[in-house]
């Protein structure tokens, strides 16, 4: 590539390390996992230079200096460990402590915080704080999703420099000074920007935590997979973190890609995990029978099915299924003898639309694979079926069965049901999905599938771009696979 | 009251465009002439400056949380604030603080009770030679010692 | 005698007057600066006369004019009158008294570095230096002294006064830069240093008051002249303020390099009845402290005060009496720098406040006997470059060296649980 940077050579506690002129020192110290401390440096953020955490000696320099305030030379000789920085670390991790309330036990951040990490690595003294402790507010609500415990802040001014310099919001500001220092927002008003859970998640101690996750559970307990939001068609990378034993996710944290969503994730994509847990799902196949819903055996389900689809059938999918689920259900129907008619229920205008609707990432578009749905469907020739054809058609033909593949976000799709009334004639009403609420009067049989945390898979975004996502556990147990439903 | 500034003080806010090259400088100027029209920074006038700047209302407060000379709350009529840093200290700056405290049965940072002072212990007033110093709103008194304290109040009270 | 530059017409009737000011001479060192010699020029005498900062650091005026990169379309001057450094009350006898030798230096250091807009902040506090550098500036612009084409040259300037808001950090460069773009005083991380990228992100020059009003003179009797007086590194003559029980508490122009015992017991007359000297901080609360016997040996030029371990500072010296607790005073310093503390560095923030509360254990009695390590390793790793700016090292120097030179006063509050002075 011609525009590729320039690449220098230096050398890092003796190890030689190329990297592209201009970056930052402390930036490719953690790139290539040097030991060095810090709380207010952030990638995505400007430089605070305010924790003096990140000291490295620098051949050359009379002094120690900040590593996020340097900027990578030609031959630059840089030392990361030595017994005098040791002792600046040591020292500079005290000042952090001193008015803290060293309140681990009952705080959220334990297992995840800086000051913990580093007090292992640099403290593991008895404290020689012996006066009075600066009191600050603790347990201030910011709005829907965030609550500040002062005391705990270390006023790194990630959050204060996230609204100011993402959001473009700037709610935050460090009020006071010197030791009376606190962050804030104005008059205690409440975060209203769709970005506030960034601020808990840039926050390196304690001080702002999530209503949502907040006293829930241990970060320990977690295990990480890779995914991808579902929340619209703009696919912000994510780290899906359940707890496997209990088979419960636990929250959404975004995963840094520097050309969809860069560190950031919204609140509203953040809160999509809640639809894949169990109270919010459909566990096991049911049938409606004499009126009412009943659960009954995967294979009488399956048999159902199989004798139905063999009639006059009609398809509706919707844009929440990943490109592997989605093509297979195309090739799956293209191959039946009945050849049914299969409709997709994507607004091409939406889905291409690139518009921001928030301050930073979310689009219109509430599906995280549009483009998806209209590849694989175009592949098929069949990517005109769109929702309008589709009750056309419904209205116009006698037809004996539905079958829909359901969106498990509803938010993206709230009048759903009032799309499928013209299909209210039709004797078979299957529907294919993960939530509880698709046991509904209109349909006769329901089965549960995958959500987007269980299975592996690809979702497209609205720039085209292909994203994997990684299976975690297995959430409810008796949901199926598509391609175990349609074989 | 209505926090809207007098044609004066709009006047003299206009000017500042004038002066700084970029909109933000306007804020410190913006605080001073807010205080001086509406008393003290109340939470309105906050809001109000916010407005006329386009700022966040939050980087304004936090602006006038940081300085000492911008009240966040309301001062009496005559606000003291009297010098208790070395040189003051030496010669018994902190003993006149507390004499004026205890003078005017006052608290320090708090309104009397008849509305008339605030009194504050201040850093270097830079007035060293005259020690102790002390200021009263714009006004400058040097050398002050209880007995001139005594007689400096009692000609504001009246 | 001593030389007299900066006070050369203090005494004289309405000097604060433009019309007065100019039949003793005034701008003509800056007419002939803009009217007859270039950038460089200026700024070449100004490196020749040696002139250092007058603010507390001591840098090379000159040299610091000449990094301002050649044919920058926009720079600034900002000339530094937040004279807030505890002891210190020089800068204010020039504004009030001398308006127009300061808008003089700033013309001149303007046209150095290619600036023609320049702001002057003064500390809040300091309503008559407001108020006369007000007036001063008013009387310029009347004259076409400021404005467009001064002096009937291409060149144009204006000046303006910022009123600073109650904050000791504003005297430092980047504090008050950030002050006068509209936010808190939080000095700036470094680099970029101003000359590259400071006020509103341009090349920007802060010089001290003192220090600008040295400039006229410089230019109007050569650098040659200047050097005459003072030391070889510290060349010409400074202000001095000093305060505490002494009978003649004032600010004088010395040549730098002048004793400091002379400048206490000859120019001050000696401590008032009955007292002895115990201790002289001879730069502003920040420098560090020198016993009687130090400050006796001491003179005051940047380089003798920095080989007795402390500074020559921003010229504030303050004079110990024999009946003064050190714990005590420790406990006015200490609080002033928690008090001031911008917040910004980890190290700064919570060790100011660390300290002062030690130090009031120690003096209400309640100390315990590692309080004094304590004090030493807490002030030992808040300076030396651990923060953005150097107000650390400033709350650091003085209970570093106060417990040091003083250490059997705080080990009497701690094991005697009193006072050995009595005086609390």
């Amino acid at each position: 590539m011609s525009n590729e940077k320039e690449m220098i050579s230096l050398h890092v506690d003796g190890k030689e390390i190329q990297a592209p002129k201009g970056e930052n020192l402390l930036k490719l110290l953690i790139q290539h996992q040097f030991k060095v401390p810090y709380y207010c440096y952030h990638p995505g953020l400007s430089v605070a230079g305010a924790c003096r955490m990140c000291f490295v000696e620098i051949e050359g320099q009379p002094k120690p200096v900040i590593s996020c305030n340097t900027t990578i030379a030609p031959g630059m000789k840089v030392n990361t460990q030595s017994t005098g920085l040791t002792q600046i670390r040591k020292w500079n991790l005290a000042f952090h402590l001193i008015n803290h309330p060293l309140d681990c036990p009952i705080c959220d951040q334990s297992g995840e915080c800086g000051l913990q990490e580093y007090y292992m690595k640099y403290g593991r003294y008895e404290s020689d704080m012996h006066e009075p402790k600066v009191n600050k507010r603790k347990v201030v609500d910011l709005g829907k999703h965030v609550v500040l415990d002062s005391e705990r802040c270390i006023l790194c001014s990630r959050c204060v420099r996230f609204f100011d310099e993402v959001t473009k919001t700037s709610e935050m500001a460090i009020f006071n000074r010197g030791d009376r220092s606190e962050i804030g927002t104005y008059a205690d008003r409440p975060l209203t920007n769709n970005y506030s859970l960034c601020s808990v998640n840039i926050c390196p101690v304690g001080a702002l935590t999530s209503k949502d996750f907040r006293f829930k559970k241990r970060v320990w307990f977690l295990k990480e997979f890779k995914s991808i939001c579902p929340g619209c068609s703009t696919g912000c990378n994510i780290t899906m973190e359940a707890d496997i034993r209990e088979k419960r996710a636990y929250r959404m944290l975004p995963r840094y890609n520097p050309d969809i969503n860069g560190y950031w994730m919204c609140d509203y994509g953040a809160m999509r995990y809640k639809q894949v847990n169990a109270e919010h799902r459909l566990l096991t196949p049911q049938m409606k029978q004499e009126g009412k819903w009943t659960p009954i055996e995967w294979e009488d389900a399956l048999a159902f099915v199989r004798k139905c689809v063999a009639s006059q059938t009609v398809i509706l999918i919707t844009p929440q299924f990943t490109v592997e689920e989605i093509d297979h259900i195309y090739a799956f129907f293209m191959k039946q003898p009945t050849t049914p008619r299969i409709f997709h229920c994507v607004d091409p205008q939406s889905a291409f639309d690139t518009t921001i609707t928030d301050e930073l990432l979310m689009r219109k578009d509430l599906n995280p694979n549009s483009q998806g749905i209209l590849q694989v469907s175009k592949k098929h020739k069949l990517d005109h079926q769109t929702l309008e054809p589709f009750q056309k058609y419904i209205a116009q033909n006698k037809i004996e069965t539905l079958l829909v593949f359901a969106p498990s976000d509803l938010q993206a799709y709230p009048h759903f049901m009032d799309w499928l009334l013209p299909a209210q004639p039709i004797p078979n009403k299957i529907v294919i999905g993960t939530r509880i609420e698709l046991i509904h009067s209109f349909f006769n049989l329901a089965l549960p599938t995958l959500s987007f945390a269980e299975k592996s898979g690809t979702f497209i975004n609205v720039q085209g771009i292909s994203q994997n996502i990684e299976a975690g556990p297995k959430l409810v147990d008796n949901a199926k696979p598509i391609s175990e439903i349609l074989c | 009251m209505e926090i809207v500034f007098s044609p004066k003080a709009l006047k003299e806010f206009q000017h500042f465009e004038e002066l700084y090259d970029t909109p933000k400088s306007k804020l410190i100027p913006t605080l001073y002439l807010a205080q001086r029209e509406f008393g003290y920074l109340s939470q309105p006038v906050i809001e109000y400056v916010a407005e006329l700047l386009k700022l966040s209302p939050a980087k304004v407060l936090e602006v006038a949380s940081f300085y000492t000379m911008l009240h966040k709350k309301p001062v009496g009529k005559y606000e003291i604030t009297i010098c208790t840093n070395v040189s003051c200290a030496l010669m018994k700056g902190r003993e006149l603080l507390a004499h004026t405290l205890k003078k005017l049965n006052a608290k320090e940072k708090e309104i009397t009770a008849n509305g008339t002072f605030t009194i504050r212990r201040e850093e270097c007033l830079g007035a060293c030679d005259k020690a102790p110093v002390l200021r009263i709103n714009d006004r400058y008194y040097y050398k002050i010692t209880p007995e001139k304290m005594d007689q400096i109040l009692k000609e504001l009270e009246e | 005698m001593t030389p007299r530059i900066l006070f050369e017409h203090l005494n004289e009737k309405n000097i604060q007057k433009l019309d007065t000011y100019r039949e003793k001479g005034g701008y003509t060192a800056a007419q002939r600066a803009i009217g007859k010699m270039t950038p460089q020029q200026v700024t070449q005498t100004v490196i020749d006369s040696g002139l250092r900062g007058r603010g507390g650091a001591g840098f090379p005026t000159g040299k610091k004019w000449s990094f301002i990169p050649k044919n920058e379309p926009m720079t600034y001057l900002l000339c530094n009158g937040d004279e807030s450094e505890p002891g210190t009350f020089k800068d204010r006898v020039l504004m009030e008294q001398l308006p127009h030798s300061v808008l003089e230096g700033i013309m001149i250091g303007s046209y150095a570095i290619g600036c023609h807009r320049a702001y002057i902040y003064i500390r809040g506090e300091f309503t008559d230096s407001i108020a006369s550098l007000e007036e001063a500036l008013q009387e310029c612009y009347e004259a076409k002294f400021l404005g467009k084409n001064i002096f009937g040259t291409s060149y144009s300037l204006d000046i303006s006064v910022f009123k600073g808001a109650g904050a000791y950090i504003c005297g430092e460069e980047t504090g008050l830069i950030s002050s006068l773009e509209g936010f808190k005083g939080w000095p700036k991380i470094k680099p970029p240093f101003p000359a590259i990228a400071g006020f509103n992100r341009k090349p920007t020059i802060i010089n001290n008051v003192e220090t600008l009003a040295a400039v006229p003179w410089i230019l109007n009797h050569g650098a040659e002249a200047y050097r005459k007086m003072g030391t070889e590194q510290s060349p010409g003559t400074k202000l001095f303020c000093l305060s505490g029980p002494v009978k003649n508490p004032g600010t004088y122009e010395l040549p730098l390099g002048f004793p400091l015992k002379d400048l206490i017991f000859e120019v001050g007359g000696g401590l008032l009845e009955g007292l002895k000297l115990k201790a002289v901080i001879p730069g502003g609360a920040s420098a560090k402290i020198l016993t009687a016997e130090e400050a006796l040996e001491t003179n005051l030029s940047y380089e003798d005060c920095q080989k007795k371990g402390t500074m020559l500072g921003s010229g504030g010296v303050m004079v110990i009496p024999h009946t003064q607790c050190m714990v005590d005073l420790l406990g006015v310093v200490t609080y002033f720098f928690k008090d001031e503390s911008c917040g910004q560095c980890t190290p700064c923030r919570e060790g100011t406040g660390w300290m002062e509360k030690i130090v009031q254990s120690i003096l209400h009695n309640r100390g315990r006997p590692q309080d004094i390590a304590l004090l030493l390793g807490i002030s030992q790793n808040m300076q030396g470059g651990r923060t953005i700016c150097a107000l650390a090292d400033a709350a650091a120097w003085p209970v570093e060296s106060y417990v040091q030179k003083f250490k059997n006063e705080f080990e009497y509050h701690i094991n005697h649980r009193r006072c050995n002075l009595h005086v609390q």
